[in-house]
């Protein structure tokens, strides 16, 4: 077993290593001289390795009555589930999309060897998988990070340097070596991203079709015409202005190769496969397109789901079958999207089986909880955003008791024929464009505000396996909103104020941080905690998930500066 | 004995991640060593200059504040009594109390792989290539100078 494997928490596939374990203490760095750096995150993995949570064995409720089981009598009632729920009715397994390419086959095998009683569903991350079908709809020339090297002009849509930081090497070594390049950020605020940037487009949530296709058209046509026309677009669909259009406009055309890196962020746009076609479209046939998904294999499960043709997760809870059986592989639904959106997944009466390295609220519920090995430990292969195969090995020795899916379900499967064997090498076939569904603009009103989710550096995806890590503990422990000081003003409230945000019959309770990079009618709040999750208005639209920017109701719930002080 | 390397950030390049926290953080037996400022619109990491004259050691009345063989400015943790005089002394904001075990967290500048021609960990962790680990001379090289010179030792900002 090799010491060295690939980062799975962004898709930037950074390598790292273990670096000794004594008494089972792993601490992970990058790998020396091969690495751009790690992330905290990255960095992070190797304190959930012994985490005092991390299921060590399996349990099994059976009423009231929850019980220790060894990891063989786990496996060996998992069979007795299976079988007691055959007879009911269909069983449907959700795996998680950053699974090795080898498990999500193996997995697609055991759900093959039972045609009609069992379904299988990739989870991705609605935003990545939105873009991944974006992608895959347009002849696009994707480059990995140290290609934007080769480029004399870089727009970044989305805080790029605070989802991926090991970007940042890549870009400023860019920046800093092209002293005349043009860097543009398009964002929501004022983000990190927009601080390091020559120009920063501030856009409102759903808009960055809109910038995107007028900057093409500033590409394209130059410098305003007598009609103002053309800079006048792009006027049009910032949420804050921009001093010098026609300066922006020249310099554009001056650019020659053009990289676009696209972050598909989880509230900031409701169609990110659009945002994607437009992002081509303004690289044009020089230019060069750098995705940046959230899961480090979303490309391989991506190409596995497609070409074996699975389904996804709102594909699933779109088919409302009756389920008898519900089993979760490394991923918790209940964790990331609200209960009445999962309403047909989770009936009353389906057993649940849960495989997951840590315990979560809802796996409590659960009839049968596995303990399963995490990113760090996992052997097979990954695809990062650029298309590059990464190998992934062990990190570390895997957890006593921890099982992979191999184990589980590789003897289940092997009866299974007609699925290939290296589908993540195979390019799927062009999606279909869905019908746009951006999120419809409503401006805020009196008392209201946007709410928006942001992701940042620490985290992963819902934040319950990256927030075990305890350094994040000393960052932020608990979640806040963000509030520009016009909107704090308006709406009478302080740092540091208990904020409820409401919308549609939901409340949520943060306290409230000023933060003058925020615009005004809009609010940000960091996505990774479940309880945000579900606060916001997930929708199942067709055969999609979609997440928009809900207008919230602003009261404050108590103001603790205030409690304190003599009246 | 001097240092002839010492750790420098670059702010243009910083973006806040805090990846030399995290990092130094578990090797250091999870002790929060490195601290964050916000001079600028991005908080970003102070981390010790070991300096030429450290205030820190002249502050100390028990000698745990100490420059070892090496050069590094060390803390002895038998001799420290977590009195705090290097934390108010420090001009830099480098050093915190920990105010629940009665010592003081100090940047002990990854001697242990230092010493075997290694970077410091945070400065190999840094995914913006922030953080250098340099001379003072070699730093001239990569086009980056000293935005303030009012230290006692080195300063640790650099800008472009």
């Amino acid at each position: 077993m090799s010491d060295a494997t690939h980062c799975l928490l962004c898709s930037l596939g950074c390598p790292l290593q273990f670096a000794g374990h004594g008494e089972r203490r792993i601490l992970v760095e990058p790998v020396r001289g091969a690495a751009r750096g790690l992330c905290g995150r990255g960095i992070g993995q190797g304190d959930l390795a012994d985490h005092p949570l991390r299921l060590g064995a399996a349990w099994h409720r059976d009423g009231d009555d929850v019980r220790r089981v060894s990891p063989r009598q786990g496996l060996a009632l998992l069979g007795e589930v299976l079988e007691a729920a055959a007879s009911s009715g269909p069983a449907a397994l959700v795996a998680d999309g950053n699974l090795p390419c080898e498990e999500l086959v193996i997995l697609a095998r055991w759900s093959a060897a039972r045609p009609g009683r069992a379904a299988m569903a990739v989870h991705l991350p609605p935003a990545d998988l939105d873009a991944l079908d974006g992608v895959s709809s347009v002849a696009a020339r994707v480059i990995a990070p140290e290609d934007v090297a080769a480029y004399d002009g870089v727009v970044v849509i989305g805080d790029a340097l605070a989802t991926h930081p090991a970007l940042a090497r890549d870009l400023l070594d860019w920046k800093y070596a092209h002293r005349r390049g043009l860097l543009i950020a398009v964002d929501t605020h004022r983000s990190v991203t927009s601080r390091l940037a020559a120009v920063a487009l501030v856009v409102s949530p759903g808009a960055h079709q809109q910038v995107l296709a007028a900057l093409q058209a500033m590409r394209v046509e130059g410098a305003a015409r007598e009609d103002g026309a053309v800079s006048g677009g792009l006027a049009d669909c910032l949420a804050s202005g921009f001093p010098d259009l026609d300066g922006l406009a020249r310099q554009l055309q001056a650019v020659r190769q053009l990289a676009v890196v696209v972050v598909p962020e989880l509230t900031k746009n409701g169609d990110w496969a659009s945002v994607v076609r437009a992002a081509v479209e303004l690289a044009g046939d020089q230019g060069g397109l750098l995705p940046l998904y959230s899961f480090g294999n979303a490309l391989g499960a991506y190409r596995v789901l497609r070409n074996l043709g699975l389904r996804t997760v709102p594909e699933l809870l779109s088919m409302r079958a009756a389920w008898a059986c519900v089993l979760q592989v490394g991923c918790e639904l209940r964790s990331t999207y609200p209960a009445q959106l999962l309403a047909p997944l989770f009936a009353p009466g389906a057993r649940r089986v849960s495989l997951r390295p840590f315990p979560a609220d809802s796996s409590a519920a659960a009839e049968l909880v596995l303990p399963l090995r995490l990113p760090g430990e996992y052997e097979g292969t990954a695809v990062d955003g650029s298309g590059r195969e990464r190998t992934l090995r062990a990190g570390w020795p895997p957890a006593a008791g921890s099982v992979s899916v191999a184990t589980v379900f590789a003897s289940a499967a092997s009866t299974a024929s007609g699925v290939a064997e290296t589908p993540w090498r195979v390019v799927p076939a062009p999606a279909p464009c869905h019908e746009s569904a951006t999120s419809p603009m409503v401006a805020a009103q009196a008392g209201a505000v946007r709410l928006l989710a942001t992701v940042g550096p620490a985290h992963f995806d819902d934040g319950a396996l990256t927030r075990m890590a305890e350094w994040t503990s000393h960052w932020e422990d608990h979640p806040l909103v963000s509030l520009g000081p016009e909107d704090a003003a308006r709406l009478r409230v302080r740092d540091g104020d208990r904020l409820e945000l409401a919308h549609d019959g939901s409340s949520l309770v943060l306290a409230c941080r000023l933060d003058t990079t925020v615009p005004e009618g809009l609010a940000l709040v960091p996505g990774h905690y479940p309880a945000v999750r579900r606060f916001l208005p997930w929708r199942l639209e067709g055969t999609r998930l979609v997440c928009s920017t809900p207008v919230v109701e602003v009261r404050r719930a108590e103001c603790l500066q205030e409690s304190s002080m003599p009246r | 004995m001097m240092l002839a390397e010492r750790v420098f950030l670059d702010l243009d390049r910083c973006i806040g991640c805090r990846t030399c926290f995290a990092v130094c953080y578990y090797s250091h037996g999870r002790e929060p060593i490195v601290h964050f400022g916000c001079p600028g619109e991005v908080e970003v990491p102070l981390i010790c200059r070991q300096c030429d004259e450290p205030a820190c050691v002249e502050a100390c009345a028990f000698g745990a504040m100490h420059r070892d063989e090496h050069g590094i400015v060390q803390r002895s943790i038998a001799l420290c009594r977590g009195c705090g005089a290097c934390v108010a002394a420090c001009p830099f904001g480098a050093l915190a109390a920990q105010t629940y075990e009665h010592r003081i967290a100090k940047c002990d500048g990854c001697e242990d792989v230092v010493l075997q021609g290694a970077l410091p960990r945070c400065v190999a962790a840094c995914p913006a290539g922030a953080l250098h680990f340099a001379a003072e001379d070699q730093l001239a090289a990569t086009g980056l100078y000293v935005i303030s010179g009012r230290t006692v030792g080195h300063d640790l900002y650099r800008r472009r």
